[in-house]
């Protein structure tokens, strides 16, 4: 443990990873070389053992985000630099051993026909680590119990249809930390998970994140669950970001005119202090036909007419607040 | 609190027999895999018993009476050249199944192999196969291997196993185009699901891919379109044998029949010659056809529903 506190202090100058102007665009098809701009131009910086939160609407492209950071997603242009080198220059074997990924629908992630302990030891297997037989075995159990799936002699011969979600969930999150990786990207972990079971989910990987020293990224659509978990929130929208800043500056001081509409929508325990709801006007624009200037400005309530016409393409920092930063005109530079 | 149940590596063989034992009774609680697998079960049976069983040996013993109706001597009667029919019968069981069963594991294992690859490589691997593929779809069966076993008769003479062999290879070589479409679809869906993914971001390669998530994901497909293969290779053989091309060291259904014609059996309404063989293509053929369905409605969950 101390071995890795001192890595992170030595070494938190090199962010884990770092995005720039990232572009990731998909060809329409019979559409005459349309093309749909997933991620348009994104910059994020993800931090050694920091908490970061990409929170946006379905189809913002936070998902081909996460899938990129891991070169499942082919990119258009842009960079992404893992400790400083670029991705496609890094062994992306060794890559994806120090950062798994946590996907969305537990229903879908895991092969019907492998048992729980072949899931947990297949990845053992992939990269060669530890014994054939019982070392790996030992391994597998130890992951499978640190997920919470205890004793874990009662789930490794079951199939993943004898599982609930959250077993499920638990057994995906298992096998990503066989590897014992530094970062994990959760895309969405518990959105399709029951309410009732989610804390818990939620509560194995805040576990794991305190006593592993993870770096986490939450690709999540829900504000609420942002600002509970992380260090760190990036706002985005249309394939870009738009606000980024500490959880309490985005959530507690929310300078885009969108984050605000956001947290509006949240719903409030206490009605009676309920602030006067933003309902966005319009649906989410196709991401083949994002509109000129600011790309939020046909549903954003504040807009004049500089935003029709130019796009905040740099987030603007704001003033008196180290590391807020929005992609607005309201925000003075 | 019980005894916390054992964790070995070494379950994977008792599973194996449990999923065995499971498919078979599925198979089992429908009808006509009820029907099929009787059938089968017998016929295997006499096919496998059939050195011990036959009472002669049709290629040898000759010295009976010529197309003599069936009596205590001989209980279907004798053929053509004096030898015994019950015995042909059972030999060519043997023969007929031997080679339905090999070429249709060649089509198998051809169909899956260029299925997968050609799905999940896609790009101009599968064009060039699927190419291939269409080519192998359309060419008419019989003229091409009545062309192809001619050709190789004489070579294959000194293969072990003789014309048997030849005929393995070119039903087998000739039958996989159907199973590799099949194949191809289903893994062109499988390569797009989650798990697979998940695979890659834990560091798979394709390789590992395609061995551990989308072969096992294929196979119970290709086992039901395997059997259902058989029929039609057991088919296959019996024409070409009919036509001339099969073994006369080691005759078949298909040979019994074309000697039963050559002989004039049908003209002389010497029944006992032709009828045995003919009913034995058609119950076999029948019996695959039958637990090939009942494996299909196993495995393919859209036709699950009709199981009744």
């Amino acid at each position: 443990m101390a071995d890795r506190e001192h890595d992170v202090s030595t070494t938190a100058t090199t962010p884990l990873f770092e995005v720039r102007d990232l572009q990731v665009h998909f060809p329409i098809r019979r559409s005459g070389g349309q093309v749909a701009r997933a991620l348009d131009g994104v910059d994020l910086e993800w931090r050694r053992g920091e908490v970061l939160g990409i929170v946006g609407e379905s189809g913002c492209g936070k998902s081909t985000l996460g899938r990129a950071l891991l070169g499942l997603q082919a990119t258009t242009s842009g960079e992404i630099l893992v400790d400083g080198e670029p991705l496609e220059d890094a062994d992306l074997r060794a890559v994806r051993r120090r950062v798994q990924m946590v996907f969305q629908d537990p229903y879908q992630s895991l092969n019907p026909r492998q048992t729980v302990g072949a899931q947990v030891l297949e990845p053992l297997a992939i990269h060669g680590i530890g014994a054939r037989g019982a070392d790996r075995i030992a391994r597998g159990v130890a992951v499978l119990e640190a997920a919470g799936l205890r004793p874990a002699a009662r789930f490794w011969d079951r199939y993943p249809h004898e599982l609930s979600g959250g077993q499920r969930q638990r057994v995906v999150i298992a096998a990503a930390m066989a590897l014992q990786p530094e970062a994990l990207i959760c895309d969405e972990p518990v959105s399709a998970l029951d309410v009732s079971v989610r804390a818990q989910v939620l509560h194995v990987l805040m576990t794991l994140k305190r006593e592993r020293g993870l770096s986490l990224i939450f690709i999540t659509h829900d504000l609420g669950l942002a600002w509970a978990l992380c260090d760190r929130i990036a706002v985005m929208y249309l394939g870009r970001m738009v606000e980024t800043g500490t959880a309490e500056q985005v959530i507690g001081d929310p300078r885009h005119p969108y984050t605000k509409a956001l947290l509006s929508v949240v719903p409030s325990p206490f009605p009676r202090d309920r602030v006067r709801r933003e309902i966005l006007a319009g649906e989410l624009p196709d991401a083949s036909r994002i509109p000129t200037g600011c790309r939020f400005h046909p549903r954003c309530p504040a807009a004049f007419d500089r935003c029709r016409s130019d796009d905040p393409r740099t987030l603007a920092a704001v003033a008196g607040a180290d590391g807020h930063r929005a992609a607005c005109w309201l925000v003075d530079g | 609190m019980a005894a916390e149940p054992a964790i070995s590596a070494a379950g994977g063989t008792a599973r194996a027999l449990a999923a065995t034992r499971r498919t078979l009774s599925l198979i089992w609680s429908s009808r006509r895999g009820r029907i099929g697998l009787s059938i089968l079960v017998v016929f295997t049976l006499a096919a496998l018993l059939s050195p011990v069983l036959a009472p002669e040996d049709p290629t040898r013993d000759f010295g009976s009476e010529i197309l003599a109706p069936p009596s205590s001597d001989h209980l279907l009667g004798t053929d053509g050249n004096g030898a015994d029919v019950l015995s042909g019968v059972l030999i060519g069981a043997r023969v007929s199944m031997a080679v339905g069963f090999a070429a249709a594991i060649i089509s198998g294992v051809i169909g899956a192999f260029v299925g997968v690859v050609s799905g999940y490589y896609g790009g101009w691997i599968d064009r060039t196969l699927t190419a291939i593929d269409d080519w192998f779809l359309v060419i008419p069966f019989l003229p091409f291997a009545i062309v192809v076993a001619t050709a190789l008769g004489r070579v294959a003479d000194d293969w072990p196993g003789g014309r048997v062999t030849l005929l393995i290879i070119v039903i087998g070589m000739l039958s996989w185009a159907g199973t590799s479409r099949l194949v191809r679809s289903q893994v062109l869906s499988l390569k797009e699901r989650q798990f697979v993914e998940r695979a890659k971001a834990l560091g798979a390669s394709p390789g590992w891919i395609v061995r551990k998530h989308i072969l096992p994901n294929v196979m119970p497909l290709v086992f039901a379109n395997t059997v259902l293969i058989v029929s039609a290779t057991i088919l296959a053989e019996s024409t070409l044998a009919f036509v001339g091309l099969g073994d006369p060291l080691r005759p078949s259904w298909g040979t019994m029949l074309e000697k039963a014609n050559d002989s004039g059996a049908v003209a002389t309404g010497a029944w006992w010659f032709f009828l045995p063989p003919g009913i034995g293509i058609v119950l076999v053929v029948l019996g695959f056809t039958l637990v090939g369905y009942a494996i299909e409605e196993i495995v393919n969950p859209r036709l699950r529903e009709r199981r009744g």
